[in-house]
């Protein structure tokens, strides 16, 4: 049963948990999903996506704080900020304000985006037949292996990406009643866990590269108003595009807003603000167009997402508009979703700019020698937490003691296509049965 | 300090959950919004009133019930469909455990109410029909009917039971078997048209299939559960036993199986037998 007032716990977690990691680098959305789903498994899915969404909010307000205040990138997607930021230098009070507006409007916009959207008619219906889906999907694949890691290179991408898909195939396949990969161990039937090869691949080797920051003073000098709506208005549509990237989402955003905005303004005074500005805008935008595929068409494109959609099987419900669209007391759910979405952006905002002095202390508080001994401590905790649920502790463990290893001695890899594929390989496999590509 | 604090606070967080005993686990083989699951859902509503944790589980198929079953530690009701017949790993498992309880469901042959076919116009064939989970069966059970008629169908594989609707509906698909359970709830409300059923005495007004194609002796088909208790001393056993029984005697329950047309062969061995008695097994086993 659903209560609204947990839902509205759910938010409030999920916005605590946001300032967090907005403020406290080497944490990013998805990580922090994962170190949380231990204790998310325990509640109603619905719950855990209603944190998400808040939690995935409010962490982009946040990371502008520290990126601007202390130059340290709360968020990976702050790394533009930080790069301007020697160039803003006394003029970081106003910028605070605007990125904090740029951030509301464009979270908003996507929003109401999203929503004319979902009022041509039954569109959701429509979007599952198969065509459309497989478009959709090829999009994901090509966009993962084309943009899915800069450092990577395109060919790097695709081998990852194809590895991922082929870890994933490994157990019992109930479609089809074959098992695949698993040379007649029994214990490799429910395949290889996804959240252990996350952890060692990503969490891990973030973590150990993580180093602190140098906390600057400081300054409150004011400069004039300058609001750059254009700069907005173009990092949310870029964002919006930015965000539906799988695994990079809105940190593609920035970057395509980021090189846009640098274009555009080449030899402008205001460059580095209106860069800011812009990339802040694409950040919220884009963090907020990552949830469409997974809302209409039950697509994760994010590990965050991916733990979403496993915490949602765990407990035997699927993800999509339909569940979505279930009734709490008479009011559908998406309308409780929206509500929390607004109320968030609303929270944010005020704690970001009115509230910033505050938010500017929390961060100096938290960015502390002790952080990241906290942070490794959770993550310990999350394994063996993640163990326990697993359906074979011996495959966990086993998976996450691999995982860690290829982590860590090729830390110059950016394994997120692999964990992309991973995440992906259920839906290519069921648009390679139905177009023939794979036989039944 | 802090951390000590709250690596203290976890502790004995976790030191309670270890020391809840009274749990049970329903375990199904179907996937998350198949008929089964849906089944598991309602056992579970029900187990949470005598049970202080009750958790489902579907690790995705047989093989991965029986792989998860070695490992477990706590009671587990086991849910099987009729789905694991066609596999021999799993077969060994099902046989020799005494089912508790057992129930099925007919199907119906549907198509979206948007359209106007009949019974003839899938007999006629040059259609795309929907495939739910194991694929294969499926597969296997249209290209014999097409065996008979002399129709070409396209198979499209759509995922568990939980997609056929909106396979029909998203006009994915022409037609889909959907289990009566569904159907029935999607002809009220008017989102789906079905023209026959595989109910040898016909259902809600609708002809059995096996009549209606000459020569088709795969009509009579049924999606049957059978759930028994695994890894459980005598007392845990007793008392899911007792539970699982006075819910399919309950008024509630009872209403439940009518409503979506459930079939019930509650508590003993010769239903098993009914519900899957030899013809059926050859019918499911794809043999």
């Amino acid at each position: 049963m659903i209560e609204v007032l947990n839902l509205l716990l759910a938010s409030f977690a999920g916005i605590v948990a946001g300032i967090v990691i907005g403020l406290v680098p080497g944490l990013g959305v998805s990580s922090t999903f994962l170190l949380l789903t231990p204790v998310l498994v325990t509640v109603s899915p619905v719950y855990s996506l209603f944190l998400f969404v808040s939690l995935l909010i409010t962490s982009q307000y946040f990371g502008s704080i520290t990126a601007l205040v202390y130059g340290v990138p709360g968020e990976l997607s702050s790394y533009p900020v930080i790069n301007e930021r020697p160039h803003l230098l006394g003029k970081i009070d106003q910028l605070l304000k605007h990125t904090a507006q740029g951030s509301f409007v464009a979270s908003m916009l996507a929003l109401v985006i999203f929503a004319l959207l979902m009022q041509a008619g039954s569109l959701w219906v429509y979007l599952y037949n198969y065509k459309i889906f497989s478009w959709v999907l090829a999009a994901a694949v090509i966009a993962t292996v084309m943009f899915g890691s800069k450092s990577n290179g395109k060919i790097i991408n695709a081998i990852l990406f194809v590895s991922g898909l082929v870890l994933a195939t490994v157990g019992f396949n109930k479609d089809t009643g074959q098992s695949w990969g698993t040379f007649g161990i029994l214990e490799l039937s429910t395949g290889i866990p996804l959240a252990a090869v996350a952890l060692g691949l990503l969490v891990v080797p973030s973590l150990a590269a993580t180093t602190g920051g140098v906390l600057e003073n400081f300054s409150q000098q004011s400069f004039k108003v300058v609001a750059h709506w254009g700069s907005v208005v173009r990092g949310t549509v870029l964002g919006i595009v930015g965000g539906l990237v799988p695994g990079v989402t809105y940190m593609a955003s920035t970057q395509l807003s980021y090189f846009v905005e640098n274009k555009l303004n080449a030899g402008s005074p205001t460059r580095p603000e209106q860069a800011v500005i812009a990339t802040s805008s694409a950040d919220n935008a884009g963090a907020v167009s990552s949830l469409y595929p997974l809302l209409w068409l039950g697509i994760p494109i994010s590990l965050g997402e991916a733990m979403l959609v496993w915490l949602f099987d765990k407990q035997n419900v699927n993800l999509n508009w339909t569940t979505i669209s279930q009734p709490i007391n008479g009011v559908p759910l998406y309308l409780y979703l929206a509500v929390c979405f607004v109320l968030t952006n609303i929270l944010a905002y005020l704690m970001s700019w009115p509230g910033r002095q505050l938010s500017i202390r929390l961060a100096r508080s938290l960015l502390t020698a002790h952080s990241n001994y906290i942070i490794i401590a959770l993550v310990l905790i999350s394994v063996i937490m993640l163990a326990n649920e697993s359906y074979n502790q011996l495959v966990f463990y086993g998976s996450f003691g691999v995982a860690c290893v290829a982590g860590m001695v090729v830390k110059q890899l950016d394994w997120m296509p692999l964990v992309m594929g991973f995440i992906l390989q259920d839906s290519i496999h069921l648009v390679l049965l139905k177009l023939g590509v794979l036989t039944i | 300090m802090k951390i000590t604090k709250l690596l203290a606070a976890l502790a004995v967080a976790f030191s309670v959950n270890a020391l809840a005993s009274d749990t049970v686990k329903i375990m199904h083989t179907g996937g998350k919004s198949g008929t089964t699951s849906v089944i598991a859902n309602e056992y579970a509503n029900e187990f949470k009133k005598h049970f202080a944790k009750v958790e489902t589980i579907g690790p995705g198929g047989c093989i991965p019930v029986l792989n998860t079953l070695k490992s477990e530690k706590d009671p587990v009701l086991v849910l099987w469909d009729s789905g694991l017949l066609p596999t021999d790993e799993c077969r060994p498992e099902f046989v020799k455990n005494p089912p508790v309880a057992t129930f099925g469901v007919y199907f119906m042959l549907c198509t979206s109410a948007e359209n106007n076919f009949t019974l003839s116009d899938f007999k006629r064939g040059n259609s795309r029909v929907a495939l739910s989970t194991p694929f294969a069966f499926w597969d296997r059970w249209y290209r014999d009917i097409a065996a008979k008629t002399g129709a070409a169908y396209t198979s499209v594989p759509v995922g568990d039971s939980g997609k056929l609707v909106l396979s029909l509906i998203s006009k994915e698909t022409d037609w889909a078997m959907i289990n009566g359970q569904r159907a029935y709830a999607q002809m009220q409300d008017k989102k789906l048209r079905c023209v026959a059923s595989t109910n040898p005495a016909g259902e809600a007004g609708l002809p059995f299939i096996g009549n209606s194609i000459a020569g088709f002796d795969r009509g009579e088909l049924i999606l049957g559960f059978s759930a028994y208790v695994a890894n459980a001393k005598t007392a845990d056993r007793e008392k899911i036993e007792s539970v699982l029984i006075n819910l399919h005697k309950s008024e509630q329950f009872q209403t439940f199986l009518k409503n979506s047309k459930f079939i019930d062969h509650t508590v003993s061995a010769p239903a098993v037998k009914k519900n899957f008695n030899d013809n059926m097994i050859r019918i499911m086993s794809d043999k």
